[in-house]
C-alpha cells in the first residue's frame, strides 16, 4: 500500500503535474492519487471478502480471483517501471523526486 | 533485486556462464507479476480459510462427531480472531504511513529502515547461500572421491 502510494504520488509529481499543470487542477491530480488508492485497498478488500464467502472452487470465487490477480500484477508491473524510472531519473540528474525508495 | 544480481554476476565472471543471468532476467518479469499473488491473495485465503478442517481429518468433521462441532467452533473464533487482527493491524500501519505523506524527511527513515530490514534479510540470505555454495564447491571433489 506504501509502495503503491509512493509509486502513484511519484508519477504525479514527474509525470502528471509536468504535462497537465496548465489543464487540470492540483486538485484533481490528488484525487487521481487518493482514488489509485481506492482501487488498490478495494482490491484487497475484495479479495478477503470472496475468501471469506466461498471456497477456491467456487465459479464466483474463481473469476473474481483471476481478475485481481491480473490487475494487482499489472499494478505491480507498473508500479515497479514507476520507481524505477523515478531513481534513475533522481540519481543521472537533479530530479524533482525526494522519496528514495529502491 | 540488486543484492540478487551481486552474486549471479559473481558466479558470471568466476564460471563465465552467462545463462544464470538470462533466467533471472527473464523470470523477474513473472515473478514481478505473480508476487502480489503470492504476498496477498494466498496469505489472505490462508488466513480466511484457516477454519477448514475438511482435509486430512478422514471424515472426523462430518456430522453425527459432536466432539468435531465444538472443535469447528473453536477454529472460527481463531479465524475470526486472526482476520481481525489482520486487518486492524493493516488499517493502522496504512494510515500511519499515508499521514507521513506531507513530511518527507519522517517518510524517507521510515521507508529507509523498511529497505534496510528487507535488503537485511535478502543479504543474509546471498551470504549464507554465498557460504554454503564456496563449502559445496570445496567439498565436492572430496565427496566424489
Amino acid at each position: 500500500m506504501f509502495t503503491v502510494h509512493i509509486a502513484i504520488e511519484a508519477f504525479r509529481q514527474d509525470v502528471l503535474s509536468r504535462w497537465l499543470a496548465s489543464a487540470v487542477s492540483a486538485t484533481v491530480l490528488d484525487f487521481f492519487v487518493y482514488t489509485m488508492d481506492f482501487v488498490y485497498v478495494m482490491m484487497i478488500a475484495s479479495i478477503l471478502f470472496y475468501s471469506l464467502h466461498f471456497k477456491n472452487s467456487a465459479k464466483q470465487f474463481k473469476s473474481k480471483i483471476y481478475l485481481v490477480s491480473t490487475l494487482l500484477g499489472i499494478f505491480m508491473m507498473i508500479i515497479m517501471g514507476v520507481l524505477m524510472v523515478d531513481i534513475v531519473r533522481g540519481l543521472i540528474s537533479n530530479s524533482s523526486c525526494t522519496y528514495y525508495v529502491m | 533485486m540488486v543484492i540478487y544480481f551481486i552474486p549471479i554476476l559473481l558466479y558470471w565472471f568466476l564460471f563465465c556462464h552467462v545463462h544464470p543471468l538470462c533466467e533471472v532476467f527473464l523470470g523477474y518479469i513473472s515473478f514481478l507479476f505473480y508476487s502480489p499473488a503470492y504476498l496477498n491473495i494466498l496469505n489472505i485465503y490462508s488466513l480466511c480459510r484457516i477454519d477448514d478442517i475438511s482435509w486430512g481429518t478422514k471424515g472426523l468433521d462430518s456430522a453425527g462427531f459432536g466432539k468435531n462441532a465444538a472443535l469447528k467452533g473453536g477454529w472460527k473464533l481463531l479465524k475470526f480472531v486472526h482476520v481481525f487482527k489482520y486487518v486492524f493491524w493493516n488499517i493502522i500501519v496504512a494510515a500511519v504511513l499515508l499521514s507521513l505523506g506531507s513530511n518527507y524527511q519522517t517518510r524517507f527513515w521510515v521507508t529507509f529502515g523498511m529497505v534496510v530490514m528487507i535488503g537485511g534479510s535478502v543479504g543474509l540470505k546471498v551470504f549464507v547461500a554465498l557460504v554454503y555454495m564456496m563449502l559445496y564447491k570445496i567439498r565436492a571433489p572430496k565427496i566424489a572421491e
